[in-house]
């Protein structure tokens, strides 16, 4: 109990600023750890009720703790530049590449869950789990992810791992607007998406103040047009997802190439975070991407050929379904692919400007 | 001097706490707190978080300092203390006085009600 308790702790301490946590996290440990030595002779309860004072006083240590490291970097002329051409640590590739492992996993996971159901013939299971809430609640602890994603993206002026985060708060945020024309029922849910991102900003305002992180996302954008292709990386993986979606279960084939196509979409993505320059980097981008866009686009072309027409009985033709899907995909292929040449065009016409 | 002291007071109870104990003699991180609780008889018990974000608005205003201290006994890394600089002792004299002041204006007061 001890152990883990300060284990926690220790995880709390990581999420402070930098220089913050370099004067004072192995000192807040060292003290943490002794106070629960002391209150361990009372019991689980007081270790609980101390860690949990803990817990509640985080808030306003982060925020004062931003503060200070904003009058530091002010005072020392310094600002954390994310316009660099290196390759990125393990730690940042992970965490760019989480989202676009979590959201698959759920999608499979709920998916998963249903055929299993069907195949053991509870349905009256089935009818519990498909209701609006559970089917929308699942994505709940993803669309958390993304806000504290943002969250400490936004106080540490949006690094190179962040995009991803971007691209699916976008995918998110554009759906909660309510223009999409699908009848979807849980469009009224949706329509809340945009109250907790509007609480992330409104903390993350909070904790830095300044339109310094905009202008970091906005200079590092320019400087690195890549970085706008590793935003939509989000988008094509939403669609290569959803893409196998109306393949009906239990399709084990289906799972298994939907997730090589988002494999190699993970893989691009972990290969760019830790690749150094940006040519190399959007190739890295072109390269999966064309890859998973192909095993989407082979696998479903193959799928609905030999499925049997007369037998479908969603509303829409699968061939029209189809070809409308991989019309779209290929728009989706084309805006991922603009950018980064467009970097390589800049590059060769103005050299000296890009990289300067 | 004295102006920049005012526009420091008044104390807030952990402030106040957090410079009394480091007035007799510096502290490291623990200590701190367990004298926070004996002076104040077990009312303020800030938690390791507010102590460290207090310590470090007070090193930023200059009123405490840190100092390493390797100790032979201990393996590992130095140990940090506290003490009071000569503005924070300043600073906590001058809280004290306008505690006093108080008290003896609303002894004063009082005293005159009773006769």
């Amino acid at each position: 109990m001890e152990k883990r308790l300060v284990g926690l702790y220790k995880r709390l301490l990581v999420y402070l600023p930098q220089n913050f946590k370099d004067k004072f996290a192995e000192e807040m440990e060292t003290v943490f750890t002794g106070r629960i030595r002391e209150v361990g002779s009372r019991g689980r309860r007081a270790m609980i009720r101390l860690f949990i004072g803990e817990l509640l006083a985080q808030p306003g240590l982060w925020l004062l703790a931003y503060q200070r490291e904003r009058r530091v970097l002010k005072m020392n002329g310094s600002q954390v530049s994310t316009m660099s051409n290196e390759q990125a640590s393990w730690k940042a590739a992970i965490a760019a590449v989480l989202p676009l492992v979590c959201f698959p996993l759920l999608f499979l996971s709920y998916g998963a869950i249903r055929d299993l159901l069907y195949a053991a013939h509870l349905d009256s299971l089935f009818v519990i789990l498909m209701t609006d809430v559970t089917t929308f609640g699942i994505y709940i602890p993803f669309y958390l992810l993304l806000l504290f994603g943002f969250l400490f993206a936004w106080l540490r002026d949006f690094p190179r791992w962040s995009y991803t985060y971007l691209g699916w708060l976008m995918i998110i945020l554009i759906s909660g607007l309510g223009i999409s024309e699908l009848n979807d029922p849980y469009l009224k849910y949706l329509k809340l998406i945009w109250g907790p991102f509007l609480v992330a900003l409104l903390i993350a305002v909070l904790l830095n103040p300044t339109i310094k992180p905009l202008k970091a996302l906005w200079r590092s954008w320019l400087w690195d047009w890549t970085l706008a292709s590793f935003m939509l990386f989000s988008i094509l993986e939403f669609m290569v997802v959803l893409s196998f979606d109306e393949m009906p279960g239990p399709s084990v084939s289906g799972v298994f190439w939907q997730g090589l196509a988002v494999a190699v979409l993970v893989g691009g993505a972990l290969w760019y975070m830790r690749a150094s320059g940006r040519g190399r980097r959007i190739l890295i981008l072109l390269g999966s991407s064309a890859l998973s866009i192909a095993i989407t686009f082979g696998v479903n072309a193959y799928y609905w050929h030999n499925y049997p027409k007369p037998n479908i009985q969603f509303p829409i033709d699968g061939y029209t379904m189809i070809t409308q899907g991989m019309n779209f995909m290929l728009v989706v292929f084309a805006f991922l692919l603009a950018p980064a040449l467009l970097s390589a065009t800049l590059n060769r016409i103005f050299p000296k400007q890009l990289t300067g | 001097m004295p102006e920049i002291i005012q526009d420091y007071l008044p104390l807030t109870e952990t402030t106040f706490y957090i410079l009394l104990s480091m007035a007799v003699e510096r502290k490291h991180g623990y200590a701190i707190i367990k004298d926070m609780e004996a002076l104040s008889k077990g009312r303020v018990v800030p938690s390791t978080g507010t102590l460290y974000g207090a310590l470090s608005r007070l090193l930023d205003q200059g009123l405490i300092e840190r100092v390493a201290e390797e100790n032979p006994e201990e393996v590992g890394r130095p140990r940090k203390f506290y003490s009071l600089t000569k503005f924070g002792s300043k600073l906590l004299e001058a809280e004290m006085e306008r505690l006093r002041s108080l008290v003896v204006t609303a002894e004063q007061r009082t005293a005159l009600n009773m006769e």
